[in-house]
């Protein structure tokens, strides 16, 4: 059983705000109304102009948003079951963090645990691999 | 004076804050910044247990805590000894992480980054990309790997694979920007 609590308690307006803007983007992106898939990932990505450039890096993932032009950085050594994964949690960056001033580049960390704004990616990421089903747990 | 805070006991702060500036790599300077206190504020908390309730708040806050989670984390911290890391929640938007400083850049890196904005100047690039390309490349937060929840440096290969990799995505960014833009004489 998936609590609401699973990242941060309940009531953490955040989780509103999550919540609000991932109702908007399914009334967009049909491919939210279930649980996404890559191809339903690279399809929202196409709607939003977000090309997907894979190169060689240290990290699994990032993204590049500023100035109205953002770009989705993935590590080709990476095994292919985990894009799905790593584009959601950078799409989710896209939709909550984009063009923010202070951070010109989200960089995918797993053991990255200081930054809230990593844990709201998570989170959004989580409520789209899992579909409305899930999301209704939270 | 009307409204001013007493300063209240808070066992085991000090020890509590100096494990907690220890771990985010921060200096009594920072956590003063990132508060709104002085650094002699901090340190006078850090050495004698107290604080007001406003500046305990504050100092809270910057380290992604409320109130009562600051005195609980201390309580625990003290209940597990020295050793105890405290136990935090993270709050949204609380504050830039800790980083470390910036990378030592070896020279190869320094020439790849000068080449390549000198290659995206060359290629009609404007101030605003320029500078967004500086700091996308220079981010100290790019060259910060955490391992078990700790920072570290990368390697200078890492580093280089990482420039590289920014690069990348830099170039298709800029054709974006040129696509969206229309050419600049035009």
């Amino acid at each position: 059983v998936i609590q609401g609590d699973f990242f941060r308690i309940n009531d953490d307006p955040a989780l509103d705000r999550i919540r609000t803007l991932l109702e908007e983007q399914r009334g967009i992106h049909p491919e939210l109304r279930r649980p996404v898939t890559w191809n339903g990932l690279r399809a929202i990505l196409r709607r939003l102009g977000i090309p997907i450039v894979m190169a060689p890096m240290v990290r699994p993932a990032a993204l590049l948003s500023q100035l109205g032009a953002s770009v989705l950085l993935l590590d080709a050594d990476t095994p292919p079951r985990r894009h799905t994964y790593f584009v959601a949690h950078e799409l989710a960056h896209f939709w909550l963090h984009a063009d923010e001033p202070d951070v010109p580049v989200y960089h995918y960390d797993a053991c990255y645990s200081d930054d809230p704004r990593e844990d709201d990616a998570e989170i959004l990421a989580t409520l789209m691999l899992g579909g409305p089903r899930f999301s209704r747990h939270f | 004076l009307p409204g001013r805070q007493q300063r209240e006991a808070w066992k085991g702060l000090g020890d509590f804050l100096t494990r907690a500036l220890s771990e985010r790599g921060w200096t009594q300077e920072e956590l003063g910044v990132r508060s709104g206190q002085s650094r002699a504020t901090i340190n006078r908390a850090m050495t004698t247990d107290e604080a007001t309730r406003g500046t305990a708040a504050q100092i809270a806050d910057a380290l992604g805590m409320t109130l009562p989670e600051l005195r609980a984390a201390i309580d625990k911290s003290q209940r597990s000894g020295a050793g105890g890391a405290p136990v935090i929640r993270k709050t949204p938007h609380a504050g830039a992480p800790a980083q470390p400083t910036a990378p030592v850049w070896t020279s190869e890196a320094r020439a790849f980054i000068l080449e390549f904005q000198a290659e995206a100047a060359r290629d009609g690039a404007g101030d605003e990309e320029l500078d967004y390309i500086r700091r996308v490349l220079t981010d100290p937060g790019a060259y910060v790997l955490y391992e078990g929840g700790r920072p570290r440096q990368l390697t200078a290969d890492e580093v280089m694979t990482e420039l590289q990799a920014l690069a990348a995505g830099l170039r298709v960014w800029l054709d974006l920007r040129k696509q969206r833009r229309g050419p600049r004489n035009a």
